[in-house]
């Protein structure tokens, strides 16, 4: 007992220390409880994405498996969790060093600086563990009233669509109905008259009365679609619009609910992956650099090896790489106009006028950026020249990935497709009464990566248990068209060279018993295919 | 109650050995787990046991390296383990294959064939060395050694003793005080030793695809072995007229021109356990393959006696494999050895493609001895 009150009164010196640290850098983090838990605690809150508790499902246990063999055979263990809820909940590994502590705990702070801070987060639910149990309770009382089996299959399925829902909604206002605003345009056209008292005759109350009535009944019928299912304009909020519309049961509705509002409260986090976690090896390297003890750097230049081990394809080496980067630019004052415009490569590298924004740069960045914004500001050929990055294709012909650029605006283009749309294709809902019988169409939005369709019809087919009528799929797949010249792969086997394909658009169809597709005409596929493009493979390979 | 998360985890176990169960057949008629490395996790692939979602196809996705080479060089990359995959995608793991520990496997190959627990002679206790790493001790054998820790130890120590001017490179030699070890808690078992013996026929007509059959038998055999013995040794032996012991790579690449003479074989397995491996500590098993060709009148004058005076006795099972690619009627070898013995340590199976070889198995491992 003596000792571990020892212990929990070395964590707390240790914690004032490290918010002591944060605060004086201007970083602003809601109070954190920190907890210290054994290698298996850490292992199942990490299968639960942080959480103590979630709803039953194997596929927690799938990721505790994978933890647990992680931890049990490659020695590979997780330093801590930290739970975006006011207060924060963190979680420290039991064996860390009192080192790893000190920047474990400076590490979490900066998360939560970002989780209190950055717009993203703004919505989230602040009381989400206490939602989690209160899912993980209601999903049980479900299983023990309808059976395990089923409700965990129809959670299979809903699982599928788990992050088809629409990640801005949370930030629009709606815009306020049309009929309210134009409320003068409801009245209807009068008789001009030249003297008022003639107005009372030509335009009696009564007959004004009728047209206005009229009108309204009018302007109601061109607002109202016939049906709910169907939709002025596409809807992104797939997984909402089956929750409403599905032919399901109140139950499988109230599970839909749940796995969507949970969605949400996880989408910022994906969303700002490299920032986040960019953020705190950020200030947990340059607050351990100024402020550790020489005896202690060694142990912290440890863990930031393994932990940054990968460069920059690590979100979290990218991301830290990125944050340093701005700092120092901000510095020196090289942004603007005129650094832009300066093409002196070596005026360039001399180039600080003292500005010093540097800091109030990195904290304005981190209040409303996410790494899409992030990546695209501030992902610079400057910082692409330092990384060896290349972009790679995969060539059938070859049966492998071949690198196919070293540029920087194939790199980036390649960089933000990972991130637009939480690094997923674009998947809406058209309507839910397709050829007006009741079907629901689905639009994927082209950018010219195709769909992995074996997986969207896995999808299509989970979609019909809930929607319960034939479900359709419009997207493009790529066609051959021509074989690549044989004689040219031989005598260039450093070039590989790949047949010309077509894009092709395609209706795919799933009726409860099997698949069909219906080719479209390049004229049916106008409104999904989006004026963009991400392959770098080079001209000169094709045909 | 029990943890929300053993529950999970007790449905998705439930979950992969049903469909391991369902696909065995086929996983073992492709091959596609025997030949990994690792000697405690093997990676099953299985689709069913996963969530399907919208996706990109991963060819036509492409990705970012990072590294030297030059354009249109090929790149060695899985799209599904590269960091920016995992960037990209929301919290938790995610998975292709389903990462099984071998004991898991044999108990679920041991259930579907229902093949009885062997009871092994022998009895001693002894703590065995099956053990999960959950933590860091300084003291422990070698090959737990954390190096990278006791390196970092030592350069610690040597940075308090004496720091060295800025810019100068220290060597660091990590003495006792500075070795870290993965810890693990050793459980108690008893120990039983086993000796497996393979031998198969390398003459000509042994080659290609019947020592591929071989090869997925004897790694299915020696799995289920393994779990029932805490020390297990193999014996590798090679013949054609002459019989050699060899290396378990030889044994599945070499093959020679000779004829055959199998008694060869079963002289020189005997005289190894012999020498090496008394049956009164050793739990011995004996796996023979050829096609079934052997020199005239060897099988009837020198392998039977072999057999019946001295091997039989000493093992507790001696397994015959007939391979016979497309063959069904059975060589004269098996028809001899069914005709003149009959002893319960004795089994004969006749394999004629990859399909029989879950049959096989049965056959040979069902008695439980």
């Amino acid at each position: 007992m003596k000792m571990l009150s020892k212990k929990v009164a070395e964590l707390e010196e240790l914690r004032k220390e490290a918010r002591k640290l944060v605060e004086a850098a201007g970083l602003d983090p809601w109070p954190v409880i920190f907890g210290v838990v054994d290698h298996d605690q850490l292992n199942e809150y990490s299968a639960y994405d942080g959480f103590p508790e979630r709803f039953p499902h194997w596929s927690f246990g799938m990721s505790y498996d994978y933890f647990r063999k992680r931890s049990a055979y490659a020695g590979w263990w997780t330093y801590e969790i930290v739970i975006n809820t006011n207060p924060a909940i963190a979680y420290l590994r039991e064996s860390n060093t009192p080192i790893e502590n000190k920047g474990v705990m400076i590490h979490v702070y900066a998360h939560v600086d970002f989780f209190k801070n950055n717009y993203w987060f703004s919505k989230t639910s602040k009381d989400m563990i206490k939602v989690m149990r209160i899912h993980a309770e209601r999903v049980e009382e479900y299983m023990e009233r309808y059976g395990i089996e089923k409700v965990e299959s129809f959670i299979d399925k809903a699982l599928s669509l788990q992050y088809e829902i629409d990640q801005y909604a949370p930030f629009m206002k709606r815009a306020p109905k049309a009929l309210e605003e134009d409320e003068h345009d409801r009245e209807p056209p009068r008789i001009p008259v030249k003297r008022d008292y003639m107005d009372r005759f030509l335009n009696p109350p009564k007959w004004l009365e009728e047209r206005r009535a009229k009108l309204r009944e009018a302007l109601e019928r061109a607002r109202q679609p016939r049906d709910e299912t169907e939709l002025l304009k596409p809807d992104k909020d797939v997984l909402g619009f089956i929750m409403k519309h599905g032919r399901l049961e109140t139950w499988q509705r109230d599970i839909l609910a749940m796995i969507r509002e949970e969605s949400y409260y996880f989408v910022p986090q994906i969303q700002t992956k490299i920032m986040n976690e960019g953020w705190s090896m950020y200030w947990q390297s340059r607050l351990m650099r100024e402020f550790a003890q020489p005896n202690e750097f060694i142990d912290h230049a440890d863990m930031m090896s393994k932990v940054l081990a990968g460069g920059a394809l690590n979100p979290y080496a990218l991301g830290k790489l990125i944050w340093e980067d701005i700092k120092e630019r901000w510095d020196k004052g090289r942004f603007g106009r005129e650094w832009e415009l300066c093409k002196d490569p070596e005026k360039k590298r001399r180039w600080d006028t003292k500005a010093n924004l540097g800091t109030e740069k990195i904290f304005e960045v981190r209040r409303t950026y996410n790494d899409v914004m992030f990546l695209s500001e501030f992902f610079t050929p400057e910082l692409f020249e330092k990384l060896k990055l290349f972009a790679y294709e995969y060539i059938p012909e070859t049966g492998a990935y071949h690198i196919t650029s070293r540029d920087f605006e194939d790199v980036k283009k390649k960089l933000l497709l990972y991130h637009t749309n939480l690094g997923r294709p674009t998947i809406k809902v058209a309507t839910g009464n397709y050829g007006n019988k009741g079907e629901l169409l689905l639009l994927h939005f082209y950018n010219g990566v195709g769909l992995h369709l074996e997986d969207a019809k896995a999808v299509l087919k989970n979609i019909y248990a809930m929607w319960g009528r034939p479900v359709n799929l419009k997207t493009i797949i790529k066609r051959k068209v021509r074989d690549p010249d044989p004689m040219r792969n031989r005598i260039h086997p450093e070039h590989p060279v790949t047949s010309v394909y077509e894009e092709q658009g395609v209706l795919l169809r799933y009726d409860g018993e099997s698949f069909r597709e219906i080719a479209l005409s390049p004229n049916e596929v106008k409104d999904i295919r989006l004026d963009e493009e991400y392959s770098t493979i080079p001209k000169e390979w094709i045909g | 109650m029990a943890k929300r998360i053993l529950k999970d985890l007790e449905r998705f176990k439930r979950i992969v050995r049903g469909e391991i169960r369902k696909n065995l057949k086929e996983l073992i008629e492709t091959g596609s787990i025997v030949g990994q490395k690792g000697s405690q996790i093997v990676k099953v692939p299985i689709k069913a046991i996963r969530i399907p979602h919208f996706r990109y196809d991963p060819h036509e996705q492409g990705g970012i390296g990072v590294g030297a080479g030059e354009i249109g060089e090929p790149v060695q990359i899985d799209p599904d383990q590269n960091g920016l995959g995992q960037a990209g995608y929301g919290p938790g793991p995610h998975f292709r294959e389903v990462e099984i520990e071998l004991r898991e496997l044999a108990e679920i190959l041991g259930e579907e064939l229902e093949l009885p627990r062997i009871q092994p002679k022998g009895h001693r206790h002894v703590l065995s060395g099956d053990e999960e790493y959950e933590d860091i001790s300084t003291v422990g054998p070698q090959a737990l050694l954390m190096k990278r820790r006791a390196f970092r130890k030592g350069l610690l120590r040597h940075l308090l003793m004496s720091p060295p001017p800025p810019g100068e490179t220290v060597i660091v030699t990590p003495i006792k005080e500075d070795m870290r070890y993965l810890y693990g808690q050793p459980s108690e078992k008893p120990e039983a030793n086993c000796v497996i013996f393979f031998m198969r026929d390398a003459s000509g007509s042994m080659s290609g695809e019947k020592t591929e059959i071989i090869r997925q038998e004897n790694w299915w055999i020696d799995l289920w072995l393994r779990t029932n013995y805490t020390n297990v040794e193999r014996v590798y032996i090679l013949h054609d007229y002459e019989a050699q012991e060899i290396s378990e790579e030889d044994f599945y690449s070499l093959s020679t021109g000779g004829g055959t003479r199998i008694s060869s074989a079963y002289e020189l397995c005997n005289r190894i356990i012999d020498r090496r491996y008394s049956p009164d500590h050793w739990n011995i098993y004996v796996f023979h393959f050829s096609d079934g060709e052997n020199w005239i009148g060897d099988t009837e004058n020198a392998c039977v006696p072999i057999l019946q005076e001295q091997l039989l006795p000493k093992v507790n099972l001696f397994c015959y494999g007939q391979v016979t690619l497309g063959r069904r009627s059975p060589g004269l070898h098996l028809v001899k050895l069914r005709e003149r013995i009959s002893d319960d340590r004795l089994v004969t199976s006749i394999i004629s493609d990859r399909e029989d070889i879950l049959r096989s198995i049965k056959e040979f491992l069902g008695k439980g001895r």
